[in-house]
């Protein structure tokens, strides 16, 4: 089984609130680090797209790079700022740390409204361009 | 009821250093109550008895293990959560970040054993609004316990109705309505805190030192100590009162008494006067003995009022009786009573003579022929009639004497009482000279010079008698009305002298008391907090680890407002000044040093000890010796801590401390949710596996799956290097700073594997030399968990990881 490739930063935000909202036995304690890969996931899949319509090849550079140049490409600084601080705590919540618990809803509620705004802003510049 | 091995103490101390007669009675039923020490010293039959009975009632209670806690609706949990805890001895760590509602459960279970009359208070108001949860408003906490002895746990609850305040709570045991006290809990949980909140551990050490001596003291039954001292001082103060309120009311009374003339004020005043108050007597005064005293006014009085009265009708019969036998008398004067008598026996003689002889010759004239029959008849008949002439005479003689000494007889001296009644407010003159007058009677008078002194003096004597007498009577009467407010004070106050004097002979006994427990406190209080202070010391000497603070001696010092802990802090060796010199890690390590060894005294019945988040401002050395150390509590008791990282859980993997980790996340709407958790890296295949086998989960969710295969990586490369330092030597604090340089999952590999994070480059080829079939398996985590693309089967590439990690775990 593979996991199909036609999926959006939108799908995996909406995926992810599944996640911590339903309360089933099968994602009990889980849901958290699960929601912020998805969330991660659907951040980077934007910055992806983000490239593929205003800076071609950026996708191969370091992440730290990348989230420098969001804020410049979309013109919205603070979004920028936004998906940089989204990135890092989402960051922490996937790699083993020390002392790190698993992320609480409502910090998970807040990475994904930032993806989620972010992957609206790649959009609809996308939507320009190709316009 | 008394701290049962503290009361042990006493009494070993009452056999080997008896206090003063009478007084170990009183210091035994100290300990119970202030009734028992009255029922002692009023001698009460039994109450010595009971006093001594104490210690057997306060037997060791069966072993409390917990093994549930249930919340619904409280703080941060909303639908109904069970905590599940394996009773018995043992560590379970509940850990969840800050607001995941892991602290609801330690709350929950304070509210059900305590209520909100402890500490609830003193809480934050945001603690007060916020008890009841915002998104589930039925409340309910309960607690399961295990008691030795009994099959079924039984259910402590406590629930609320939909509209109730936070004291508006009611207590279920199994379902029927009841109390904690009901339980026999209240004292051993007042005593014997299970419970450490965060709040009390921050703060357990920066209170006063005579909070913190208390807080001590409470749990080693130094607070009894305390106790009976007050009980024993109230009883003495009550006393000691009781005998001023005498002292103060006698100035009142002896002005009264100053006021009033009457003597018996002055016996009073005498009897008060004294050291020791003569209470007897003065009780006799007032009820009425005041005229033993023969020089006493009021006795004066008395016999005055009392004085004999001559009865008028008896004199008259005397006067009459004179007079008669007078006459009498007077009628024989003519007849010589003694020369009939003679005659009367010459002729008897005569005739007893003759009737030897014969003849009728004079034996005495010579004269023949007078002898004669007739003559013997005649002088017979003469004989006979002068008799009677004799008798009668001398009986008129004696009636005439007998009534004269009849008579006499009613002639007195005056009386004694008349002659003492000088004085007495009395006019006796008169009647004295009267009474003289009446006695001065002629020694040689006949009977009729008797009688009329008898008639002349007899009646004006009784006249003034009567005066005399009335006149006593009313002055008593005046007397007795002066004195009425005076005694009416007297026998007022008289009670209250009685109180007193009873009062002060029990305060002395009670003060004997005293003194034993203030002289025993000093070395009872010692000998109890002897094993205290060990364990805290130990337990200290394990939780400062690389800390320059050493603990010294450990002393409860002092009494009353006196009393504090002492302890004796040195610094890299200097003596310092106690606490000021500790940071606030180490103030909660020897908070919790204290904490446990009295939540842990073999007198609680409770095996169970809860601690809210010791960890925060902990640096990482103590946490690995507050894993020690709850590890060596956990020997014997079930250690429940509740944590906001997971350092505590990392330093107990890593020193291989048996332990049962409860994760608590919360989703949305409060809902909270436990997981056992066996070790971190097994906890995170397992999540992928979930993930990868279940079907209801959305298809993006398999994209989570590479995520958790390298979080499961990164664990498992931690955990080794971790055992793998600590075994060469490393301190845990190094260790740890180590653990913080990886942010990829080659430089955990490299740490792992080659002993250095930097080496990243360089474990792709080590993984071709060592662990070929896993070289895929990392690159897919590497590239799945940031694209969430995943080629080949979810399961297989699970497994290849799991044996990876085993494989890092193995080659320690």
């Amino acid at each position: 089984m593979t996991v199909h490739d036609q999926v959006d930063a939108h799908q995996l935000v909406s995926a992810a609130r599944d996640l911590i909202r339903n309360d089933d036995a099968t994602t009990a304690g889980l849901w958290p680090r699960a929601a912020a890969l998805l969330a991660r996931q659907g951040l980077e899949l934007a910055m992806v797209r983000l490239w593929e319509v205003t800076a071609p090849g950026l996708e191969r550079t370091s992440t730290r790079c990348q989230l420098l140049c969001v804020g410049d490409m979309l013109n919205d600084r603070e979004l920028g700022g936004r998906t940089t601080l989204t990135w890092n705590s989402l960051s922490n919540a996937c790699h083993h740390r020390v002392y790190e618990l698993p992320p609480t809803a409502s910090e998970l509620n807040l990475a994904l409204e930032a993806v989620w705004d972010l992957a609206e802003a790649v959009e609809k510049l996308r939507g320009r361009i190709r316009v | 009821m008394p701290d049962a091995a503290l009361l042990g103490l006493v009494i070993d101390r009452i056999e080997s250093h008896p206090p003063a007669a009478g007084a170990a009675d009183l210091i035994l039923a100290a300990f119970q109550d202030a009734d028992l020490v009255d029922a002692v010293l009023r001698g009460e039959p039994g109450a010595a008895v009971k006093a001594e009975a104490q210690t057997e009632a306060a037997a060791p209670k069966a072993a409390i293990f917990l093994t549930a806690i249930e919340v619904e609706g409280f703080r941060g949990i909303g639908p109904p959560t069970t905590l599940a805890i394996d009773p018995g001895p043992g560590l379970t760590l509940v850990v969840g970040r800050n607001g995941s509602g892991k602290s609801s459960f330690s709350e929950a279970l304070e509210m059900t054993l305590l209520g909100t009359n402890q500490r609830w208070d003193q809480r934050l108001k945001v603690w007060r609004d916020g008890w009841q949860n915002l998104h589930h408003r039925h409340t309910r906490v309960a607690a399961r316990f295990v008691l030795d002895g009994r099959k079924q746990p039984i259910e402590v609850a406590r629930l609320w109705k939909d509209s109730a305040g936070p004291d508006g709570s009611t207590l279920t045991v199994d379902g029927k309505p009841s109390s904690i006290a009901a339980l026999g809990w209240e004292r051993q949980l007042a005593g014997y805190p299970p419970l450490l909140s965060h709040n009390e551990l921050e703060h357990a050490l920066d209170r006063e030192q005579s909070k913190l001596y208390d807080a001590l003291a409470g749990i080693l039954g130094l607070g009894e100590l305390a106790f009976a001292q007050q009980v024993l001082q109230k009883a003495r103060l009550t006393r000691e009162r009781e005998a001023k309120d005498a002292r103060e009311a006698l100035p009142s009374l002896r002005a009264i008494l100053d006021r009033t003339a009457d003597e018996r004020a002055g016996l009073v005043r005498t009897a008060l006067a004294a050291k020791v108050w003569d209470l007897d007597a003065v009780a006799g005064t007032v009820g009425g003995d005041a005229d033993s005293d023969e020089r006493s006014m009021l006795r004066k009085l008395r016999d005055i009022a009392g004085l004999p009265v001559l009865d008028r009708d008896k004199l008259n019969a005397a006067i009459t009786e004179l007079r008669d036998a007078h006459a009498a008398a007077e009628r024989l004067r003519g007849t010589d009573a003694g020369k009939a008598h003679e005659i009367a026996q010459l002729l008897q003689q005569a005739l007893d003579v003759h009737a030897h002889a014969e003849g009728e010759q004079c034996p005495v004239c010579g004269a023949d022929g007078v002898l004669t029959y007739q003559w013997r008849v005649d002088a017979r008949d003469k004989v006979v009639a002068l008799r009677a002439d004799a008798d009668a005479v001398r009986k008129a003689r004696g009636m005439v004497d007998n009534a004269m000494g009849q008579a006499r007889q009613l002639i007195s001296a005056p009386q004694k009482a008349l002659r003492d009644g000088a004085g007495a407010g009395v006019d006796i003159g008169p009647a004295i000279a009267l009474w003289e007058r009446w006695a001065d009677v002629a020694a040689n008078g006949d009977a009729i010079a008797l009688a009329s002194h008898i008639e002349t003096h007899g009646p004006p004597l009784i006249a003034a008698v009567a005066d005399v007498r009335r006149a006593a009577a009313a002055e008593l009467e005046r007397l007795e009305r002066a004195w009425r407010p005076a005694a009416d004070a007297i026998a007022a106050w008289l009670p209250l002298g009685r109180r007193a004097q009873a009062a002060e002979v029990e305060a002395v006994r009670i003060k004997e008391a005293e003194r034993w427990l203030r002289d025993a406190h000093d070395e009872l209080r010692d000998e109890r907090f002897r094993p205290i202070a060990g364990a805290v010391q130990e337990n200290w000497t394990e939780l400062r680890q690389d800390s320059n603070v050493s603990l010294g001696d450990l002393r409860l010092l002092g009494a009353q407002n006196q009393r504090r802990l002492a302890l004796d802090v040195k610094v890299d060796g200097e003596e310092g000044s106690a606490l000021g010199v500790m940071s606030q890690g180490e103030l909660n390590c020897l908070a919790l040093s204290l904490f446990l060894p009295r939540a842990s005294m073999p007198e609680s019945p409770f095996r169970f000890v809860v601690i809210d988040d010791p960890v925060q401002a902990m640096d990482p050395a103590k946490v690995v010796g507050l894993a020690t150390v709850l590890a060596r509590a956990a020997r014997e008791r079930q250690v429940i801590v509740l944590t906001h990282d997971t350092r505590l859980a990392d330093a107990m993997s890593a020193l291989d401390i048996a332990a049962t980790v409860i994760e608590v996340v919360r989703r949305e709407q409060s809902v909270v949710e436990l997981r056992r958790i066996q070790d971190p890296v097994q906890r995170y295949i397992e999540d992928a596996l979930a993930v990868a086998k279940s079907r209801d989960v959305p298809t993006e969710a398999l994209r989570v799956i590479p995520g958790f295969c390298r979080l499961a990586l990164e664990a498992a490369a931690s955990l080794a290097a971790t055992r793998r330092l600590l075994r060469h030597g490393m301190p845990y604090a190094d260790v740890q700073k180590i653990l913080e340089t990886p942010t990829t999952l080659n430089m955990w590999l490299a740490l792992a594997f080659l002993n250095d994070p930097e080496r990243a480059g360089d474990v792709a080829g080590y993984l071709m030399k060592q662990h070929p079939a896993a070289l895929e398996a990392v690159r897919e985590c590497n590239r799945g968990t940031h694209s969430g693309k995943l080629f080949g089967d979810p399961v297989t590439f699970i497994r290849s990881v799991e044996k990876l990690t085993q494989a890092m775990l193995r080659a320690q």
